[in-house]
């Protein structure tokens, strides 16, 4: 009894404060069923409230009248009022357009999205964790209006191309602006095949371990990007990785994914005929080895024929599975762990990842380690400190693509229908020299390539950052920060000894780069409500950027010991140095005025001086401008959630590269009996270059409609640049071949559209879908002064190139069309071979236009369905691949005429016709240098990714336990490439887009992901 | 708190002062020089060197010395792709020389006349300089006519980026100008290049050799106009005299190249006839029967010197066949078999001995003592005075032409008797004077087949018979010079567009001004 006294008291006091309830309750994702940590319980009306800790768990004293307004960042609010509930659970719906949302805007100044004036997106971590690419860029694909991620075919830790609202600028990046934590990242590309072979050495955002992100926000235009002043002149991507929570306990995250790779084979070549030339097979070894690539022989009758190797073979069609017997089953493997606790003052997360992947290639592998830490301090109620740091490792052995020499990925792409993969073994003899199989030394043998030749790259890189923050009162505060990029980057790259073009072997390149970038910045920000009525935010601040490298190329040749590729045991070696450096001061400020929570106005500016200009010329300035017009809070309507207009102008300029603007001094590699020879580059510097410069227009508008059933958001723009900085071809006469000068123009306008909502929510059932549209119009406006072409970039086989043309879109895929007569008259050879025109004609451009995607997540309890279709529409491909399986006989259309010959009928030079019957070989040896015939749209739509989640209930301390069956890149709905993957772009840089050659061939994946957190 | 104050300070100091002082220093490259701290001289070995050759593979060297001018003088034949055995046109081979030489010749020596414009230290440098680049422009010009001379090499210094073509009668008067003010000017108290000069700088004396040299260059360019300007060529083929030429063979311009450095300083027709692309002995580049001939039935004792059949190695002047031009080996009406002296295998006909002028760090001559003489041959038969008679120059240039190849190696030494029996057998005939000069001009330039196709356009010496093979670019006649190529239309269009109007289409067939006879 004496126990229960107590229990009565408190009953009864409990009922004296009649209006005053303890209520409690958890806080899930409606969808997935997770609870919620961190979300915000507020009273409506009052300042009084909680936060839900790591079990979504809440509990506070309230009012029976009393409204609860339950919150978190990326869903939708939920209000509840509490009556006679002590108990009150809530499922959050996912704010799919987070309009209403607080969002990361430039500089990491966090803002109502309904104060922007500009278009910004947001993709949140999970999109990129369970049906995953290596590189989160890669992972973009599909998922933004406005934004064109592609990824060239060239393997796993390859680099990607990003690019946001067009390419804007004829030679400089493209590319977007990564900012992880605050830190920005160059992503420069380390290393590409340009028109000969090589390998993509990567990039940097293969740095960022998936699993650590928590959202990734694209500031797409120059008024988002304005404050990062020239490096955001191409849009910024937002990356923000995970913390721990204040007060959130102790938090484990696992995560296990597991992928296979399988090749995409999408050859179609003919199988009728057989190795060998002029329609006969080869009669012994040395015919076999003349014609090592060459189909043209008789047509595939079984009877036995001598091949390179001297062994009899059957003369039937075997090559059929070549590529799945060449190429392996690739296996990604991925781990992630990550701890994380919070108490009042401070809170910390600790994570590691591992990337585990066997390519495809043989022999070709990546490896990735990531550590992540994380952690913010209270150091008193007025001083917060943070830091985070994440180290990412990698090491990779590549393979080479393009060109034939090395690049496994040629050879065995082109053996005749009657020649087995498997006839050659594994490449190479006892003595490690590699067997011939064709009559060009240069086309290695791919086992030869793939085992042999060594391309491996290895990266340590930190990226460090912190801040400190001091807020005297609520309405102030300043920041001070300093921002760490650094790497330590290694390539080797391997001719091995016994190669046929190279016997005593070499070292091709033996490269190390030491890269540092630190970026110091103090931010000062005020936000203040004037009255009733007005709002005022201002931010002023400033940056110092520094970045030092450190380029160390050694290269050798002829080695006294075999196998041995040190270049101290060389006969010839030769090394350089460089070390780029530059430096740039920022200042910069906004100012934002708030009308009654409706008319939002933003005006920003920023200066830099840049090192890298003239001194006179290194002070720029970016203006910007924007506002925001939520007219629904006017209208006041009950089934319009949101609606706003908006609008922005922002200029924003770049510099030029850097030690442009002196004429500089070297020498050449080797001396002459001692004596060294001068060396001045083939660039005139100049040293008036001025920034380049380019202006933007967006207009949008979104709406939010029906409970957030249904929303849209379209954006126009119209961004023009001015003085971009071109190097232009001047007469070699002139001592030099390129001067660089501010002509360039060109103009990008588009269109953004976004639709999305629920279109089924019945009873546990949901379906949220959403559809991304857009569309780029480019045109190169000017380029020097009665200059109409700039070159760019040449495919391997001389026969396309890529150029800027004027009044044509960026990156023309230039190729040969028939040469003609004015009355469109074949002109043919006198032995009546169709011949290509003498210039070559734009076919279009690279560079698709049109892009989207249309995403879709299908609920049902604990069942989630997700995929993603996307598409991309309007660029042409040059496929090096189909110029050659035409001259090699092995492309489906060389069968007609095979035995008969071929009909031609034209004229001669002077216009005397000519009827006469050439041989197929020699007339698809014609046609594969009338390039246009290798042209092809470069349309599809791809069904990109799918996965299927089970939610385990909860058990015990588990949080969550979901298990997924995830596909990567499964296959496409429609595409126009014969032959070829139409996404196999082999360089990821602005001269190659729309040239295809012999890239590693694309994948599809298949794989769990299994996600666990205590 | 370090970092914040660090950081504070900074951004003050940034606003009150905008510290961008440093950034000249910032935007230097520390791994390169400026003009401030550059050795000028490097310039010059760097011109010198590429006028041997280009340093990328011997590319024009390949393309025009010997594809074309070898094969179209008809000391070198070849049965398959070398275009100039048949006057085939390929336009980037015949570009060759214009695509390389402005950028690695020009673009130096005109800097190098920048740098040492009005420094005493190197007075001399200068005049070297100016001597050095009226040799390349010299053979630029020859090649192709009218070209950018005055403007040329200029686009840092003046902003030119498309400097407009000249005359080729402007270029040869202000060329012969510059010899001579340059000659003038260069004074043998004052400072030596030193070493880093491949031509002279081992010399005892290279400033009284650059003198020499550059009388001598006069020479050569007097000549070069007699049939265009008889009157200018006289004038200045005796004021060359007077200044002073060659007087003997340790004269001689050459540049001693070095197997160590690769292709970038391996003697350029050494490596593609012999070295790295070996075409003396894979069966792709051959004696002509024209050359062969001639030495053969001249009894000249430089046929054994010259030549070596490829099976064998025979070296016996008596077994030595030429491949005649114009043929192929494709089984038809101009196969080699057709040859009536076919010895049965094209590896058993002969071509270049490498032993003695194939050597990868042997030289490149760029003048010769021989030349000299012929020349001074040539102008005491016109009339000219230059001191002795033509068959004194004659004799004293055949004797240098065969003495001279000594240098190339010992074992090419011919016995002072045999000198003097083919002098005895082969005297000097002043009614055929020219011929016999020609003949031998043609003989002493070996090698240098630029220089053998210039001066054959010139006199028609010897008299070549063209071949006329299908689908030859000129209707079977000898091209009379190179190619434009068509990047200078694109970049450079309205003085190319001027420069066609004014000397004629951009085709083998047109003439070049002092190609008048």
């Amino acid at each position: 009894m004496k126990k229960i006294l107590p229990f009565v008291m408190t009953m009864l006091m409990s009922m004296a404060v009649l209006a005053q309830s303890t209520v409690s309750g958890v806080v899930k994702d409606a969808q997935t069923g997770e609870p919620i940590p961190g979300a915000t319980v507020l009273v409506k009306g009052t300042s009084k409230g909680t936060t839900t800790d790591l079990d979504g768990n809440y509990q506070l004293s309230a009012d029976a009248d009393a409204v609860l307004v339950f919150s978190f960042i990326g869903y939708a609010n939920v209000e509840e009022t509490v009556g006679s509930r002590t108990l009150i659970n809530v499922g959050m719906a996912t704010d799919l357009t987070e309009l209403s949302e607080v969002v990361v805007t430039a500089l990491g100044i966090e803002k109502e999205s309904k104060t922007l004036g500009y278009s910004v997106s947001r993709v949140s971590g999970e999109k990129f964790t369970k049906a995953r690419e290596i590189s989160v860029a890669n992972n973009l694909v599909g998922r933004v209006a406005g934004v064109n991620s592609t990824a060239p075919a060239t393997g796993p830790g390859g680099s990607s191309r990003v690019t946001i609202r067009g390419n804007s600028s004829l030679s400089g990046s493209n590319q977007p602006l990564y900012v992880v934590n605050g830190i920005q990242i160059q992503n420069s590309n380390l290393g590409n095949a340009g028109k000969w072979d090589g390998a993509d050495y990567g990039d940097a955002i293969t740095a960022i371990n998936p699993d650590d992100i928590e959202d990734i926000t694209v500031l797409k235009g120059g008024a988002a990007a304005a404050l990062y002043g020239q490096r955001g002149r191409n849009g910024v991507i937002l990356i923000t990785t995970k913390s721990g929570k204040y007060n959130q306990g102790l938090g484990i995250d696992f995560n296990s994914n597991v992928a296979i790779d399988r090749i995409n084979d999408f050859r179609d070549f003919q199988e009728e005929y057989g190795q060998g030339t002029l329609g006969n097979a080869p009669v012994d070894q040395q015919s076999a080895l003349n014609t090592g690539l060459s189909s043209w022989g008789g047509k595939l009758d079984g009877s036995q024929v001598t091949l390179f190797d001297g062994q009899q073979h059957p003369y039937s069609a075997v090559s059929g599975n070549n590529l799945d017997k060449f190429y392996e089953t690739g296996v990604t493997f991925t781990n992630s762990l990550a701890i994380s606790g919070g108490g009042e003052t401070g809170n910390v997360r600790l994570s590691m990842g591992d990337v585990r992947n066997n390519s495809i290639y043989p022999n070709a592998d990546y490896r990735r380690n990531t550590f992540n830490l994380d952690a913010s301090y209270k150091l008193s109620p007025k001083w917060s400190a943070s830091a985070n740091v994440n180290y990412a490792k990698d090491k990779a052995n590549r393979t080479k693509v393009n060109d034939a020499p090395g690049n496994g990925n040629f050879g065995i792409m082109f053996l005749p229908p009657n020649v087995d993969a498997d006839y050659l073994g594994t490449g190479y003899d006892e003595m490690k020299n590699e067997i011939p199989f064709g009559p060009n030394a240069f086309t290695t043998n791919p086992y030869f390539a793939a085992n042999r030749f060594i391309t491996e790259t290895s990266k340590d890189r930190v990226m460090s950052v912190a801040s400190i923050k001091y807020a005297p009162t609520d309405w102030l505060y300043i920041r001070a920060r300093v921002a760490n990029d650094f790497y330590a980057f290694n390539a080797t790259q391997i001719t091995p000894t016994g190669t046929a073009y190279r016997p005593t072997g070499s070292l091709d390149v033996q490269r190390t780069i030491n890269h540092n970038e630190t970026n110091s910045d103090l931010l000062i920000g005020i936000n203040k409500d004037l009255g009733q009525d007005f709002s005022i935010g201002v931010t002023l601040g400033g940056n110092i950027l520094k970045m030092q490298q450190k380029v160390v190329d050694v290269n050798a040749n002829g080695f006294a010991f075999p196998f041995l590729y040190n270049p101290g045991t060389a006969a010839t070696n030769s090394a350089s140095v460089s070390e780029p450096q530059k430096e740039i001061q920022s200042l910069y400020g906004s100012v934002e005025l708030g009308f009654r929570e409706m008319l939002y106005l933003n005006v920003t500016d920023r200066n830099d001086w840049s090192s890298t200009l003239p001194t006179g010329n290194n002070s720029y300035n970016y203006p910007s401008v924007n506002l925001s017009y939520v007219f629904s809070e006017m209208l006041n309507l009950p089934w319009m959630d949101l609606g706003k207009i908006r609008a922005g102008y922002a200029r924003v300029g770049g510099d030029a590269d850097v030690f442009s603007t002196s004429l500089y001094y070297g020498t050449l590699g080797a001396a002459i009996n001692g004596q060294a020879l001068g060396n001045v580059d083939n660039n005139v510097p100049n040293p008036n270059i001025e920034p380049l410069q380019v202006t933007e227009i967006e207009f949008g508008a979104a709406f939010q409609l029906f409970g957030n059933r249904l929303f849209t958001d379209f954006a126009f723009y119209n961004k023009q640049t001015l003085n971009d900085i071109v190097p232009v071809g001047i007469s070699r006469a002139s001592g030099y071949q390129n001067a660089v000068v501010n002509v360039g123009q060109i103009e990008n306008k588009g269109f953004e559209f976004l639709l999305g909502g629920v279109p089924v929510a019945v009873g546990d059932f949901r379906w949220t879908s959403t559809f991304n549209y857009t569309i780029n119009n480019n045109k190169v406006i000017e380029l020097a002064e009665g200059q109409e072409i700039l070159p760019a970039g040449e495919s391997r086989t001389g026969r396309a190139f890529v150029q800027h043309i004027v009044g044509e879109p960026f990156a023309q895929v230039v190729a040969y069309d028939y040469m003609r007569d004015d009355a469109g008259n074949l002109i043919l050879t006198p032995t009546g071979l169709p011949q290509a025109a003498a210039e070559p004609t734009a076919q279009g451009t690279g560079v698709h236009p049109i892009t989207g995607g249309w995403s879709n997540d299908l609920n049902y309890k604990n069942v989630t369905l997700s995929f993603l279709i996307d598409f991309k529409y309007g660029a042409v491909i040059y496929s090096g691949t189909n110029s050659l399986a035409y001259s090699n006989g092995l492309h489906k259309g060389t069968l007609e005429g095979r035995s008969e010959g071929i009909q031609m009928s034209g004229v001669d030079v002077d216009g005397n016709p000519i009827n006469t019957t050439v041989t197929a070989q020699n007339y698809y040896g014609a046609v594969s240098n009338i390039s246009m015939e290798q042209v092809y749209d470069a349309d599809f739509i791809k069904f990109r990714s799918l996965s299927l989640t089970y939610q385990f209930p909860k058990v015990g301390k588990m949080r969550n336990l979901s298990l997924s069956l995830v596909g990567r890149n499964l296959f496409y709905i429609s595409k126009a490439t014969p032959n070829i993957d139409p996404e196999s772009n082999y360089n990821n840089s602005n001269g190659f887009q729309g040239l295809e050659y012999l890239g590693l061939p694309t994948t599809r994946s298949f794989g769990l992901n299994l996600s666990a957190k205590f | 708190m370090k970092n914040l104050s660090y950081i504070i300070l900074t951004a003050v100091l940034l606003v009150f002062s905008g510290c961008t002082a440093d950034f000249e220093d910032i935007n230097t490259d520390k791994n390169r020089v400026t003009e401030g701290s550059y050795v000028p001289v490097y310039s010059l070995s760097r011109a010198q060197l590429e006028y041997s050759g280009n340093s990328d593979f011997s590319y024009d060297t390949w393309r025009v010395n010997i594809i074309y001018s070898a094969m179209m003088t008809q000391q070198l034949a070849n049965a398959s792709w070398y275009a100039g055995d048949k006057y085939i046109q390929n336009d980037a081979w015949a570009n060759a020389t214009f695509d390389v030489a402005y950028n690695d010749q020009v673009k130096y020596i005109v800097d190098l006349l920048k740098l040492t414009e009005s420094d005493p230290l190197y007075a001399n440098l200068h005049q070297i300089a100016r001597i050095n680049r009226v040799m390349i422009f010299h053979r630029l010009t020859d090649l192709y006519g009218d070209i950018p001379y005055f403007e040329a090499g200029l686009a840092f210094h003046e902003k030119n980026y498309t400097p407009k073509y000249d005359s080729q009668q402007d270029i040869y008067m202000d060329m012969l100008n510059e010899l001579d003010e340059a000659a003038q000017a260069l004074d043998p108290a004052g400072d030596v290049p030193g070493s880093g000069d491949l031509i002279y700088g081992n010399a005892s004396d290279p400033i009284i050799q650059w003198r020499k040299f550059a009388y001598s260059m006069m020479l050569r360019l007097a000549m070069r106009m007699t049939e265009a300007d008889p009157g200018a060529a006289q004038q200045w083929a005796e004021r060359a005299v007077a200044g002073g030429v060659f007087e003997s063979n340790a004269d001689n311009a050459f540049i001693n190249h070095d197997a160590n450095g690769g292709r970038v300083t391996v003697n350029r027709n050494s490596n593609i006839l012999s070295g790295e692309w070996n075409a003396t002995n894979t069966g792709e580049v051959f004696l002509s029967k024209t050359f062969v001939d001639y030495l053969a039935d001249n009894n000249d004792p430089r046929l054994g010197v010259f030549s070596r059949v490829l099976s064998s190695g025979d070296t016996d002047p008596a077994n030595q066949i030429g491949l005649p031009n114009g043929l192929d080996q494709n089984g038809g009406e101009f196969d080699i078999s057709t040859d009536p002296n076919f010895p049965g295998d094209i590896t058993n006909y002969s071509t270049i001995r490498e032993d003695v002028f194939l050597s990868l760090s042997g030289p490149t001559f760029v003048l010769n003592y021989a030349q000299v003489e012929l020349l001074l041959a040539e102008a005491a038969q016109k009339g000219y005075s230059v001191g002795g008679t033509a068959a004194e120059h004659y004799d004293a240039g055949v004797t240098a032409a065969m003495e001279f190849l000594a240098q190339y190696n010992a074992i090419a030494t011919i016995p002072a008797a045999d000198i003097t029996t083919y002098l005895a057998a082969h005297p000097y005939d002043a009614a055929n004077g020219e011929a016999m000069i020609g003949a031998q001009y043609w003989v002493a330039s070996f090698l240098d087949w630029y220089e053998v196709w210039s001066n054959w356009r010139r006199t028609g010496y010897p008299a070549l018979i063209p071949v006329d093979y299908p689908s030859n670019a000129t209707g079977g006649v000898i091209p009379r010079r190179m190619l434009y190529p068509s990047h200078e239309a694109s970049n450079n269009p309205t003085n190319f567009a001027e420069a066609i109007e004014r000397q004629g289409p951009n085709t083998f067939l047109t003439k070049v001004w002092w190609d008048a006879r």
